[in-house]
């Protein structure tokens, strides 16, 4: 028998030699979707850093309402402000020589 | 003490999911996976995975290699859902990616270059035992002696064109080379095919 045919009676009878691959077909979704959950539990450090987003705006929006809230409250007196002010520019004026 | 009824409820929702997801296509599954729903991605495997599972098994050393093959294959599948464009059929695309795993595992084990016992490549075959069964079984076990001695691009389009029956443009499409490398191939791996099954005939 020639070589080419001796190799196409082999490939003609090897594709009816169909395995039994039912042993792998049992619960093959059930072993994928539980790898599926290993790897979503496995998330990478920034993944984390996204979902601490809302904490930190909430953090920096309380900070900034204490900032104002605790400011102390500008002097009702004008004429205590302007003489407050006077006095700077008088004191900016002498150490400058002027 | 209500656990075995709990149970019961729970195999009867589960039957019930698959009855409702049995009415959608592939497409629509793809839809459902991408917006979270496991058991949408459990239906697709079930639908595709004997295919799946049958031609991996031209590449697989043993049952256990071919269980990795089709838990990566699915898994890429999954990472990757979200380039399905569906320009294709979900089949045609997932046997893409289930060809360049197989691919994938041919070359990582000519890495590892190991010496395979011969007893280890060894699958029982479908079907009642017939005389037609015993050439098959004799031609499938010449042929996995001699084609770990391919080079595994030479390996893979041989055995998707004279083992799984894809033509070369289809062959073409599944790897993404270009149907005259295809055709060189499949050429270098008859021939060296040949050489191949001649010397273990003269040896007996």
């Amino acid at each position: 028998m020639r070589p080419d045919e001796r190799l196409d009676r082999i490939f003609k009878e090897a594709r009816g030699a169909v395995p039994d691959t039912s042993r792998v077909e049992t619960g093959l979704e059930t072993r994928v979707l539980a790898r599926v959950r290993e790897i979503k539990g496995r998330r990478p450090w920034y993944s984390l850093a996204w979902r601490l987003v809302p904490l930190f705006t909430a953090v920096t929006v309380a900070l900034g309402i204490w900032y104002y809230a605790s400011a102390p409250d500008p002097s009702a007196d004008m004429r205590a402000a302007i003489t407050a002010e006077y006095e700077d520019t008088l004191s900016l004026n002498i150490l400058n020589g002027g | 003490m209500n656990r075995p009824y709990a149970n019961a409820d729970m195999d009867r929702k589960s039957r019930d999911d698959v009855m409702a997801m049995s009415g959608i296509t592939d497409e629509g599954l793809v839809g459902a996976a991408l917006s979270g729903d496991d058991e949408a991605f459990a239906e697709l495997i079930r639908r595709h995975k004997r295919k799946v599972a049958s031609t991996a098994s031209r590449f697989a050393r043993d049952i256990q290699e071919l269980d990795d093959i089709c838990q990566d294959i699915f898994i890429k599948v999954y990472q990757n859902l979200g380039g399905f464009r569906g320009d294709a059929p979900f089949s045609h695309w997932l046997m893409r990616i289930a060809v360049r795993t197989c691919y994938d595992a041919l070359r990582a084990r000519r890495r590892e270059r190991l010496n395979v016992p011969l007893d280890s490549v060894d699958f029982a075959l479908g079907g009642p035992s017939t005389e037609g069964q015993e050439s098959a079984r004799h031609a499938k076990f010449l042929l996995d002696r001699v084609m770990p001695r391919l080079k595994p691009e030479e390996r893979l389009v041989i055995t998707l064109v004279e083992l799984e029956g894809y033509s070369v443009k289809e062959v073409a499409g599944l790897t993404g080379w270009s149907e005259s490398n295809v055709k060189v191939r499949a050429f270098r791996a008859r021939h060296a095919l040949k050489k191949l099954i001649g010397e273990e005939y003269e040896t007996g």
